[in-house]
């Protein structure tokens, strides 16, 4: 559904993508993560068709951007990570308004936006002036106008920044529920506990080049090597690390904290190995523990705080 | 300490700026050499002439002088607080223990600074201008006391409306309003019942007037000394009267005003009674905003006009009361000399008619003039609103082509202009009052404002109504091209003022005082220019560069000029809706035009490296070490933006 291929762009002197591949299959929903400057809105408006690359290429939908950004302007929708709206419509009128220009005309305008207020849940909402709602509203409402010419890919550039977790729930649910129609998502966010929940695949982004590129569970798996183990023995925990540290898929092994600590090699499958090993030495195992990597390890892990 | 932190913030940067400095002390310079050569070819054989050339250039620089520190008082006065409410640093200045008054204050001064910039460039060829001979040194020293009295009145007065205001874009109009209302107005008005010669044959009678204190001590009446002494207690009068200004600011920021700005319900309740009692003449004002589906991007543009937000939505009452007052003025005038008043005694040298037409061209030229002025405003908000709003990008992603765009908003704009086709109908009755008082339909009779014909004050009327195409085309095109509300409505003034103030040139250096015969030649000559600047612009595909555009613009100047008052709006109108058209894609797309308002933003202190200003802490080495990396300096820029 989206392709990048190299995709490169540098802004004067300051290069903000390098050679970025990225692949978005159809139905998915992709995290797109990485710290402030890493060139993730950069490379969201440039699938969107809003800036061209200085090099490389990009596909939506099959459509190269830039050559046939009339074809694919329609089958996208996107939300800008600085969200204004107009404030002195109303919200159906800004809907109307958004509509209109999609050349969606007459009744059928009428029943879409019915239905996309229905979606966003500001269906209460369709009389006020959109400078009253609040900013979760707001954003549901960019939301809703995103989806008026019903997109297959969804292009949402931080859309539960500033909000209260009471709106990041509510947008939450409504991009599963986008989820569940089918539609594409790329989206980006700073809150990785959410996109953890949201996403099949994640991409780590920074100083413009792609970290990693994957499922969660892959990424988690492939985090999850170089993460440590704690284990604890009822008897002599020195004579256990000793034995442990004999193992050749253990790289080290520590005392800590009245127990141990095992880092295993990066050839090591899993560390199911540990607690035969320990049984058939005469150990018996109190504690077999490996630390759950989230999105949040993960991002830490991987990326170093730098911005391009 | 806190004038010293708020000079340190506004002042001192703009000292830094030696370009700027440089730029117009060469400006000042060229035109002292001018004076100078000018002067000097005739200094040696003919005292009389090299004398009356020394009195006209002094009154010109004079209102040079007048003219450029009273606009600057007004348009930097009136962004003094509201752009520090726009980026809301207001609260933080009061949190930092800021005392009200002294904010006031302080941006007052700081606004003088900088207008006093202007002016002083001007002091150079005027002290040569004064040494050519035709004015004396108490002549000099009245005019310079009446441009520093108004010039302190008009930033007090600025500032305090800004205080009031939420966004640059209100308190601009408001405060350009407020300010002709209450300086210009006067002595307008004075001037206009009372005839120049009332006030003195004195130079700087014409300035004074302009000026309610001056006015009031009847400066223009007085000779030598006790003009500079009237002229120096206008001055005292106008220091006052700015003292209690920034007391009323101060004390509207102390309250909630710092922080909240109420919408003005009184104007919006008289509007909502206005509109009930007449529906007809104010439908003019709000036409239905009609289909969405026939045309999206006027349908949208009539709901953002019709609904303006506070001081900027209190202008459309304003404009309504400026036209009908205008319009009633007229009709009273009219009635007053259909009826044989004494207001319509002939002036020496001239007649009724004469007379009568300048009865009803002061309130009426004043009524377009301001109506313009605010309609300037919010008219080169119509692309930086969408810009700074991010609505823009979305816009382009809509099936909307940018050529729909930009007609749907010209053309919302332009209906916009209309309502001042009414001016039309007391000038018509006026040429009937004269026609019946004359018999004789096109005679040609000289006033103070020139000469005038009755074909005139149609055609004339005419242009009025028809500029607004001219001045939604330039307002539009600025605000295209700049993207940011208050450059867009600066520039706005520029592009529009200056092919007209290049079309009174032209009018007076070709006036033969043949009213038809001149309309008809220039009508000639602008219909041809007209086709060709329309003509070379649809052949070309884009301004690639900006000498481009510059040229188009120049010839749509010339082109105007030469069309007259008719045709020239439409030269404008055409030649900025193609420029608009044939560039909006590539515009928005192009990287340059894109980045031009980053990369041209001087940089801030911090992203050079430099110390910052405010504050006796310092920076922490690890930040400063980050804030010296090339490469962050770039991301704190584009970021800006993006």
């Amino acid at each position: 559904m989206i392709k990048t291929f190299n995709l490169t762009k540098a802004y004067k002197n300051l290069l903000a993508l390098d050679r970025l591949n990225m692949v978005v299959e159809d139905g998915d929903i992709y995290g797109y993560i990485g710290p402030n400057g890493a060139g993730k809105t950069t490379t969201m408006k440039i699938l969107a068709t809003l800036l061209e690359p200085t090099s490389g290429h990009a596909e939506v939908c099959g459509y190269r951007v830039g050559k046939d950004n009339k074809h694919i302007r329609p089958l996208i929708g996107y939300m800008p990570d600085f969200f204004g709206v107009y404030e002195d419509m109303r919200v159906d009128e800004y809907l109307t308004f958004f509509a209109a220009a999609y050349r969606i005309r007459g009744d059928k305008r009428k029943r879409i936006i019915d239905d996309v207020l229905e979606l966003t849940d500001l269906g209460g909402k369709r009389d006020a002036m959109v400078e009253s709602l609040s900013r979760g509203m707001q954003q549901r409402l960019g939301l809703a106008r995103a989806l008026v010419h019903d997109p297959k890919v969804l292009i949402l550039d931080e859309p539960s920044s500033g909000l209260d977790p009471r709106a990041r729930i509510e947008i939450r649910a409504l991009l599963k529920e986008l989820k569940n129609m089918g539609k594409t998502i790329l989206i980006s966010s700073h809150i990785l506990s959410e996109l953890q929940e949201l996403c099949n695949k994640v991409g780590i982004i920074e100083k413009g080049t792609l970290l990693f590129s994957g499922s969660v569970d892959e990424v988690r798996n492939q985090i999850r090597r170089g993460t440590s183990i704690d284990v604890r023995v009822s008897g002599d925990n020195e004579m256990a690390r000793a034995a442990l540290e004999m193992h050749p898929d253990v790289q080290t092994a520590t005392l800590d904290n009245g127990g141990i600590k095992v880092n295993l090699t990066e050839k090591a499958k899993d560390h199911t190995f540990i607690a035969p090993y320990l049984l058939e030495r005469g150990f018996s195992l109190e504690l077999l523990k490996q630390e759950e990597p989230d999105l949040e390890d993960i991002f830490m892990r991987v990326t170093k705080g730098v911005v391009s | 300490m806190q004038l010293e932190a708020v000079v340190l913030k506004d002042v001192l940067p703009y000292l830094q700026a030696r370009r700027t400095f440089i730029r117009r002390t060469a400006y000042a310079g060229a035109a002292a050499f001018v004076v100078i050569i000018g002067g000097g070819g005739v200094a040696f054989d003919n005292a009389k002439a090299q004398s009356s050339m020394g009195g006209t250039l002094f009154n010109i620089i004079l209102w040079a002088m007048l003219i450029s520190g009273t606009f600057e008082c007004a348009f930097l006065g009136a962004t003094a607080i509201s752009s520090e409410r726009q980026r809301n640093t207001v609260d933080v200045w009061i949190l930092a223990g800021m005392e009200h008054f002294w904010m006031v204050a302080a941006k007052v001064g700081c606004v003088l600074t900088r207008a006093a910039a202007v002016v002083l460039a001007l002091v150079v060829p005027g002290a040569v201008a004064l040494y050519l001979g035709g004015r004396t040194i108490t002549d000099a020293t009245v005019g310079f006391l009446a441009v520093a009295s108004i010039m302190v009145f008009a930033a007090a007065l600025s500032v305090s409306i800004s205080s009031l205001c939420r966004r640059n874009a209100d308190a601009v109009p408001a405060s350009l309003t407020i300010l002709v209302a209450t300086a210009v107005v006067p002595g307008v008005a004075l001037n206009a019942w009372a005839g120049a010669k009332a006030w003195g044959s004195h130079f700087a009678a014409g300035v004074i007037q302009f000026h309610p204190f001056t006015l009031l001590l009847g400066i223009g009446e007085q000779r030598g000394q006790e003009a500079v002494s009237a002229a120096f207690w206008g001055l005292v009068a106008s220091i006052a009267m700015a003292i209690v200004l920034m007391i009323m600011a101060g004390a509207h920021l102390r309250g909630e005003g710092a922080f909240t700005i109420g919408r003005i319900q009184p104007v919006r309740a008289l509007d909502r009674v206005l509109t009930k009692m007449f529906p007809s003449f104010f439908r003019l004002f709000k036409p239905a905003p009609g289909n969405p589906d026939v045309d999206p991007a006027l349908w949208r543009e009539r709901i953002a006009i019709d609904r303006s937000k506070a001081l900027y939505g209190g202008m459309t009452i304003i404009d309504k009361l400026l036209i009908g007052g205008g319009i009633t003025a007229a009709f009273v005038q009219t009635a007053m000399g259909w009826g044989g008043a004494g207001v319509l005694a002939p002036s020496p040298g001239g007649s009724a008619t004469a007379h009568l037409l300048e009865y009803i061209y002061a309130p009426l030229v004043l009524v377009v003039f301001l109506y313009t002025v605010g309609f300037l405003v919010r008219a080169s908000q119509a692309f930086s609103r969408e810009f700074e709003s991010g609505q823009m990008d979305l816009l382009q992603l809509t099936r909307l082509s940018g050529e729909e765009i930009v007609s749907g908003k010209l053309r919302a704009y332009v209906r916009h202009y209309s309502p001042l086709l009414i001016i039309a109908v007391p000038l018509g009755l006026c040429a009937f009052v004269t026609l019946a008082n004359n018999g004789e339909p096109f005679s040609t009779t000289q006033s103070q404002y020139g000469t005038f014909s009755l074909g005139v004050p149609w055609v004339t009327a005419a242009g009025w109504a028809l500029s607004g195409f001219a001045a939604a085309g330039a307002a539009l095109l600025a605000s295209l091209y700049f993207m940011i509300g208050t450059r867009a409505m600066f520039a706005t003034m520029v592009l529009y003022f200056l092919p007209t103030v290049v079309l009174m040139l032209f009018l007076r250096s070709v006036s033969s005082g043949s009213g038809l015969s001149q309309l008809i030649v220039q009508t000639l000559i602008g219909a041809f220019i007209l086709s060709r600047v329309a003509y070379w612009a649809r052949a070309h595909m884009g301004f690639k560069s900006r000498h481009e555009c510059l040229l188009l613009t120049a010839m749509a100047c010339v082109g105007a000029a030469a069309s007259g008052p008719v045709l020239g709006p439409f030269v404008i109108y055409l030649v900025a809706k193609t420029l608009m058209q044939k560039n909006f894609n590539e515009f928005l797309l192009h990287e340059a035009d894109r980045y031009r308002i980053i990369l041209r933003r001087p940089a801030l202190s911090y992203e050079t490296g430099g110390a910052y200003m405010f504050t006796h802490l310092g920076v922490p080495p690890h930040i400063e070490r980050r804030l010296n990396m090339p490469q962050t300096r770039n991301v704190i820029r584009d970021e800006w933006k993006y």
